[in-house]
C-alpha cells in the first residue's frame, strides 16, 4: 500500500482555504472527519477539500473528474513514491511529454492536480541540477509557472529556473 | 475603471485585443450596437471623434476618444495584464510592436488572398511567398521564447498574450495547417491554452484550428457541379465580415465580391478530354463503389456483367526499368505519385497496380480500364508525365488471358512474370 507525508494534505487544504478536518491514519489509510463528513482515502479527502472551500480548482464536468482522478492518484504512486533516481528520471520524463503540448494537467487552467503535484514534487525539483532542468524543459516550465504564486508556495523554496532562458542560446550537452 | 463604447464591425480581430481585455479588467466596454461599417465611420460626427474614420475606436464614459486597437486595450487593461513593472511593461510594450511588426503584416499578406480580401494579383503573389516565410521567423522567435515560458511576459497572462495572439488568429484558423504548426508545439501550446481561456472564450467563442491548409484561388476554383459553388457562396458570406475588414484599408467590400465572382466567371471551364468519346453503358462510378464495398467474389463478376467492350478498354501496363527499382516504398510512392498526376482522368478510368518482390527485386505492372479504345494517356498534356516508363498492352477482353489477369490484378494475388510474389497494391479509383 502506497503513502504519502500528510503535509501534502495541510498544503492544500490551506492554499484552498478548506478547514484541514481531523485526519486520521490507520493501516497507511487517511481519513477526515469535518462537520461530521467522513472521507478516507487521499483522493477523496483532497475531492472534500475541494467541497469544503470556494476554490475552483475542482472539476467543471465528469470529465476534468476523471482526468483530476488520474492526475492525483498519478502523483500518489508515482510522484510521492519516486524514491530512486531511477524512478524519478521515468518521472520527469514522463512528465515533460506530458507537458509538451498542454500548459496544465487537466484542462486549459490551473487545477488540484498541478498544485497536488507540485508539492509532491518540491523536492526533487529543487535538488535537480541545471543541466537536468534543462533536460525536463516542459516540466521545468510548469512547475515555474506554478511556484510563482506565493500563496500557492506556502514555504517551499523558489526553485530557480532563470538558467533554462539560456537553452536557446547555448543549449547543454547532455 | 475604464468604461465606454468600442466601435467595430463584427468578428474583428483587432477590437478582439480590447474585449478580452475587458473580460479580464471586468471594464464596462460595449461594442455599439448600430455601427455600420462604411457608413458611421464615415460620417462627419465620427471623422470629428475619430479623425481617418478607422475602426476600432473607442469613447469612454469620461469622453476619452481612442484609436487603435493596442492603445484601446491598454487603455481598458488592469494592472496585471499592463504588468507589475516597468521592466514588464516594457516587455510588454516589445511583444505589441512584434505582433503589430513581425507578425500580422506577413500574415495579412498570406491570409487575405487566401479569404479573397487581396485580389490575387502577381504582387500579391510575391508578397504571398514571401509572407509565409516571414510568418516561419516570427513563429519561431515565438517558439524559442515559449520553450522556457508559459506565457510571453512574467508567467501570467498579459496584454502581451493578448496581442499576439489576436494577431495570429487569422493565420491560424485559415492556414496554420497540422503539419506546418508541427514545428511550432510551444506556440500551439500556448495559443491553445490561451484561446480556451473563459475570457478569451467569451470573445472569440470556439476557435477552431486550421485543418487543411487553404490555398489561394481556392475559393474561387472551378467547381465540377453546382454543389463545390454552393460551398463557395457559403464560405463567402461567413468571410463577408473579415472581407469588410480589409476594405479598410483596400477599397469598398461590395467592390471586392465582384472581384471575387468576376474571377470565378473567368476562370475557364476545364473540358474533360474523354468527352469526345461515346459514354456507353458501363458506368465506371458504379463499378468503382461496388469494387470498394464488396469483395472481390462479387466485384468481378459485377465488372464482366457491366463491361461494355464496346466504348471502353482493358489496358495492362508494365513499368519498363524493374532493374532500377531498389526500396519497395519508393516504388509505392512512384505509383502514387503518378495516380495524383493522373488525377483528372478518375472520373473515366480504373487501374489496380501492383508491386511484386521485395526491396532491390521487384516489379510494377497493373491493369487499368478507360473510357475508349486508344490509349488514354495522350488525351492530355498533364497525363503524359508517367506513362512513357510503361509498356503498354491493349488486353482483348473476350479471351481467358485476360480474364486471369484482371482476376489477379483486381484481387491483389499472384505473382509476376519472374516470379516475384504479391506485395503491395494500389488502386486507381
Amino acid at each position: 500500500m502506497v503513502t504519502i507525508s500528510p503535509k501534502y494534505l495541510n498544503q492544500i487544504a490551506q492554499y484552498l482555504g478548506a478547514p484541514l478536518g481531523k485526519i486520521t491514519q490507520k493501516d497507511n489509510i487517511y481519513t477526515r472527519v469535518n462537520n461530521n463528513q467522513t472521507s478516507t482515502g487521499t483522493i477523496n479527502i483532497i475531492f472534500s477539500f475541494l467541497k469544503d472551500s470556494k476554490s475552483n480548482l475542482g472539476p467543471n464536468d465528469p470529465l476534468q473528474e476523471a482526468a483530476m482522478f488520474q492526475w492525483l492518484e498519478y502523483g500518489i504512486v508515482y510522484a510521492a513514491n519516486a524514491n530512486n533516481g531511477q524512478n524519478v528520471k521515468v518521472l520527469l520524463r514522463d512528465l515533460n511529454t506530458i507537458l509538451s503540448t498542454q500548459t496544465y494537467l487537466v484542462g486549459h487552467r490551473l487545477t488540484v492536480s498541478d498544485v497536488f503535484l507540485y508539492y509532491v514534487l518540491a523536492d526533487i525539483m529543487a535538488g535537480l541540477s541545471s543541466l537536468d532542468k534543462e533536460k525536463f524543459l516542459n516540466v521545468s516550465r510548469w512547475y515555474d509557472n506554478i511556484q510563482q504564486d506565493a500563496a500557492l508556495r506556502q514555504k517551499n523554496n523558489f526553485v530557480d529556473f532563470s538558467s533554462n532562458y539560456l537553452a536557446n542560446l547555448v543549449p547543454a550537452r547532455h | 475603471m475604464a468604461a465606454g463604447t468600442l466601435y467595430t464591425y463584427p468578428d474583428n480581430f483587432r477590437a478582439a485585443k480590447a474585449l478580452i481585455a475587458a473580460q479580464y479588467s471586468k471594464a464596462d466596454v460595449k461594442v455599439a450596437q448600430n455601427f455600420v461599417f462604411g457608413e458611421t465611420n464615415k460620417t462627419k460626427e465620427f471623422q470629428q471623434k475619430f479623425p481617418g474614420g478607422k475602426v476600432p475606436a473607442f469613447e469612454g464614459k469620461n469622453g476619452q476618444l481612442l484609436q487603435d486597437s493596442n492603445a484601446i486595450a491598454f487603455f481598458v487593461s488592469n494592472d496585471q495584464l499592463k504588468g507589475k513593472d516597468d521592466y514588464e511593461k516594457a516587455q510588454i510594450l516589445q511583444w505589441i510592436g512584434f505582433a503589430e511588426g513581425e507578425v500580422l503584416p506577413a500574415s495579412c499578406a498570406w491570409v487575405f488572398p487566401i479569404l479573397g480580401i487581396i485580389k490575387n494579383s502577381p504582387s500579391s503573389q510575391e508578397a504571398f511567398q514571401r509572407a509565409k516565410n516571414d510568418v516561419r521567423n516570427a513563429l519561431t522567435i515565438l517558439n524559442n521564447h515559449l520553450l522556457t515560458r508559459t506565457y510571453l511576459v512574467g508567467e501570467r497572462i498579459s496584454l502581451a498574450d493578448i496581442v499576439v495572439a489576436s494577431n495570429l488568429l487569422n493565420p491560424y484558423k485559415y492556414v496554420l495547417d497540422p503539419e506546418y504548426r508541427k514545428a511550432f508545439g510551444n506556440v500551439n501550446r500556448w495559443f491553445t491554452t490561451l484561446i480556451n481561456q473563459p475570457q478569451f472564450k467569451a470573445v472569440l467563442g470556439d476557435v477552431v484550428l486550421c485543418d487543411k491548409p487553404a490555398q489561394v484561388g481556392a475559393v474561387h476554383a472551378s467547381g465540377d457541379a453546382g454543389k463545390k459553388k454552393k460551398e463557395e457562396k457559403k464560405q463567402e458570406t461567413k468571410q463577408e465580415k473579415p472581407k469588410k475588414e480589409a476594405a479598410k484599408k483596400e477599397k469598398e467590400p461590395e467592390e471586392e465580391l465582384d472581384a471575387a465572382e468576376a474571377l470565378l466567371l473567368a476562370e475557364p471551364k476545364t473540358k474533360d478530354p474523354f468527352d469526345s468519346m461515346p459514354k456507353g453503358t458501363f458506368v465506371i462510378d458504379d463499378f468503382k463503389r461496388f469494387y470498394s464495398n464488396e469483395d472481390e467474389s462479387k466485384s468481378i463478376p459485377y465488372f464482366w456483367e457491366k463491361f461494355d467492350p464496346e466504348n471502353y478498354s482493358i489496358w495492362y501496363g508494365e513499368y519498363k526499368y524493374p532493374e532500377e527499382l531498389s526500396k519497395v516504398f519508393m516504388s509505392c510512392n512512384l505509383i502514387t505519385g503518378m495516380f495524383q498526376r493522373l488525377d483528372k482522368m478518375r472520373k473515366q478510368a480504373f487501374g489496380s497496380v501492383c508491386l511484386f518482390g521485395e526491396d532491390n527485386n521487384s516489379s510494377i505492372s497493373g491493369v487499368w480500364v478507360w473510357r475508349g479504345q486508344e490509349l488514354a494517356f495522350p488525351l492530355s498534356p498533364d497525363w503524359t508525365i508517367d506513362y512513357e516508363v510503361y509498356d503498354w498492352k491493349k488486353l482483348d477482353p473476350k479471351s481467358e488471358e485476360t480474364k486471369k489477369l484482371v482476376q489477379q490484378y483486381f484481387s491483389w494475388t499472384g505473382e509476376d512474370k519472374a516470379g516475384r510474389k504479391f506485395n503491395q497494391g494500389k488502386v486507381f479509383k
